[in-house]
């Protein structure tokens, strides 16, 4: 047989083929299981249940830094000495070049939010990566089942918001000193073809029963599109799902009805839109499309939080065409939703927008962008049953 | 096969395998390096041997040096890294340049037409395919299959078919890429991204252009003479 022969060209690729296919399939984990969600609450809040509004304020922001925006929480366990992290972006203004991510943590002892520090430089991330980041925002925090800290945050690239890519950071530093956060840059998320170029984040992930989460994202180049991207219980990433085939729905909240069963629910980006909501029944596997919610949206980021079954929360924009006024509303389906709170109502340019959901030692903290200056915080207690 | 099992393809619940970090910083250096190393070389072409290579030698060393005086640092912000398609069109360019210098007497393989219109065309098309997906306008994500198994032995078949038909040593540029792709992952775990960048898919884009607007010049002339 010649080596340029048929028959010895079939040998050879079926030999190559095979190797490839062996290389390919051997390091793979066997199969991905159906994801399920898990409940945050142990017991079940009384039915006709209001939250009481317990403290508020507004947490310290480093010095000098004028603009304060789009923070997210994290809740940590009863053994942690502080209740929970925020974590927001704080620069000279939104998308000015000294942009960094800061951070503070409410102390149980103390009953405190201790004074904020940034934790995350574009510079450092961009050496360790060995390429540029022109722009930081969104951080969105995550706990894996090792205790660390992973945070999603929007990075530019050459553009706006628009070119921004999903970088992953995971916690460098071991113990729990806040002193002493610090984070790695695990990678850039891999979303796009396109120069992977267009996916932000913005909403907390949905935690799931084997340690790991589901991540809501967008894609913003002209169209806008939600995905959700499955993490495992160390931050490996798993694959991504689009949640809907709309194209103007951005910063999904996901809310889980039961452990299959979830609803997105989407900031709208067209005039007089209303919160739109897809739904999944197999773990986000697959998502439809369901009929708008009443609730106004001036597009405009909402953030949810299913605490059990028929107890949602949903802290939201109410007026049509403004941030003035932030709500929260409570539902038991999801679908119809009554105020249960006002938050903060402004009045003209007045911005209350961007917030964030948490249940952390038996209350129901919120945090929000307080007219693009600071990040403001509420807690609301509950009288509980046990379920 | 029935359609729950096209519905799991479609909708990619495959584990991904993603390179990992130091490989992504390496390969981001030694893509980038490859790529301006080749462009430089093509450049200065019309300039004498030594210069040209030195030259090329200059821009590849300059994009493999690390921190921000690096132009992989830059284009990696732009453009991420480079396609291993591109790495290896471009290596098979310099190695190519390297040898015809070598062995003056050298005359280098010629390029197989068919397998290049063939693999061009299709670049083109998977190109467009992935830009439509990256808009959303399919109803399943081409893209997010790329992680997947099933995708990479797909590509492979159809690759291995492309040098089982063609036997040219061009017909076997897919394979060298999924070969590499299989071993290292990179760029991104994802076999599209080894496959096609846009930088490339616009390359051949530009190419293809130009290729039909020389044949229609040549035409016109033709028919000019003739008339002549």
């Amino acid at each position: 047989m010649s080596a340029r022969s048929p028959g010895f060209r079939l040998a050879c690729a079926v030999v190559l083929c095979s190797m490839l296919l062996l290389l390919d399939r051997l390091p793979r984990a066997p199969s991905l299981a159906e994801a399920k969600a898990v409940w945050p609450l142990a017991v079940k809040l009384p039915a006709a249940g209001v939250p009481v509004l317990m403290a508020q304020g507004r947490i310290p922001v480093p010095a000098d830094t004028p603009v304060a925006h789009a923070s997210s929480l994290l809740a940590l366990p009863a053994s942690h000495p502080s209740a929970l992290l925020a974590f927001w972006f704080a620069g000279s203004s939104e998308s000015a070049a000294d942009v960094q991510i800061a951070a503070s943590h409410f102390d149980r002892a103390t009953q405190q939010w201790s004074a904020a520090r940034f934790v995350v430089n574009r510079h450092a991330m961009a050496e360790r990566l060995g390429f540029g980041l022109r722009r930081l925002g969104n951080p969105v925090a995550w706990r894996d089942r090792q205790g660390r800290i992973h945070l999603f945050v929007v990075a530019t690239g050459l553009g706006g918001w628009a070119a921004a890519r999903i970088l992953h950071l995971r916690q460098s530093n071991r113990g729990e000193d806040f002193a002493a956060l610090s984070f790695d840059a695990e990678r850039v998320l891999p979303l796009s073809w396109l120069w992977n170029e267009s996916f932000l984040v913005r909403t907390a992930p949905l935690p799931l029963k084997d340690g790991g989460m589901v991540l809501p994202v967008h894609f913003e180049m002209g169209i806008k599109y939600p995905v959700g991207l499955r993490f495992d219980a160390s931050g490996g990433f798993l694959g991504m799902v689009r949640i809907s085939s709309r194209k103007y729905l951005l910063q999904p909240t996901l809310l889980m009805e039961n452990e299959s069963s979830w609803l997105a629910l989407m900031r709208v980006q067209c005039p007089d839109g209303k919160v739109a909501v897809a739904q999944t029944l197999d773990g986000g596997r697959s998502w439809a499309d369901l009929p708008d919610l009443t609730l106004r949206n001036p597009d405009s980021s909402v953030a949810g939080l299913a605490l059990a079954p028929g107890q949602m929360f949903l802290a939201h924009n109410s007026l049509a065409n403004s941030r003035a006024v932030l709500d929260l509303s409570a539902s038991a389906d999801g679908r119809n939703w009554v105020l249960a709170q006002a938050l903060a109502h402004g009045t003209g340019y007045d911005e209350y927008s961007y917030p964030a959901l948490a249940w952390v030692d038996d209350g129901l903290w919120v945090s929000y962008t307080d007219r693009r200056q600071a990040i403001a915080w509420q807690r609301f207690s509950f009288s509980t049953a046990t379920r | 096969m029935d359609a729950s099992v096209i519905s799991r393809f479609l909708i990619s619940t495959e584990i991904p395998l993603l390179p990992g970090d130091t490989a992504m910083w390496l390969a981001l250096h030694a893509g980038w390096a490859i790529v301006l190393g080749s462009g430089m070389l093509l450049l200065a072409g019309k300039l004498a041997t030594a210069y040209r290579w030195s030259m090329t030698l200059l821009v590849v060393l300059w994009t493999l040096s690390p921190g921000t005086v690096s132009p992989a640092y830059w284009l990696g912000l732009a453009f991420q890294s480079p396609s291993l398609a591109s790495d290896v069109i471009c290596l098979g360019w310099l190695l190519r340049s390297v040898r015809r210098r070598r062995e003056t007497a050298y005359l280098p393989p010629q390029w197989d037409p068919r397998a290049l219109k063939i693999l061009w065309a299709t670049g083109i098309a998977l190109g467009w395919c992935l830009l439509l997906d990256t808009l959303a306008l399919f109803q399943f994500s081409l893209y997010a299959c790329g992680f997947g198994a099933s995708a990479f032995a797909v590509v492979l078949a159809a690759a291995a078919s492309l040098w089982l038909l063609m036997g040219s040593a061009a017909s076997a540029l897919p394979l060298a890429v999924l070969a590499l792709f299989a071993l290292s992952r990179l760029p991104t775990g994802n076999v599209w991204d080894a496959l096609l960048d846009p930088g490339l898919w616009l390359a051949l884009q530009i190419g293809c252009l130009l290729s039909v607007v020389r044949r229609l010049w040549a035409a016109r002339s033709l028919s000019a003479a003739t008339r002549a």
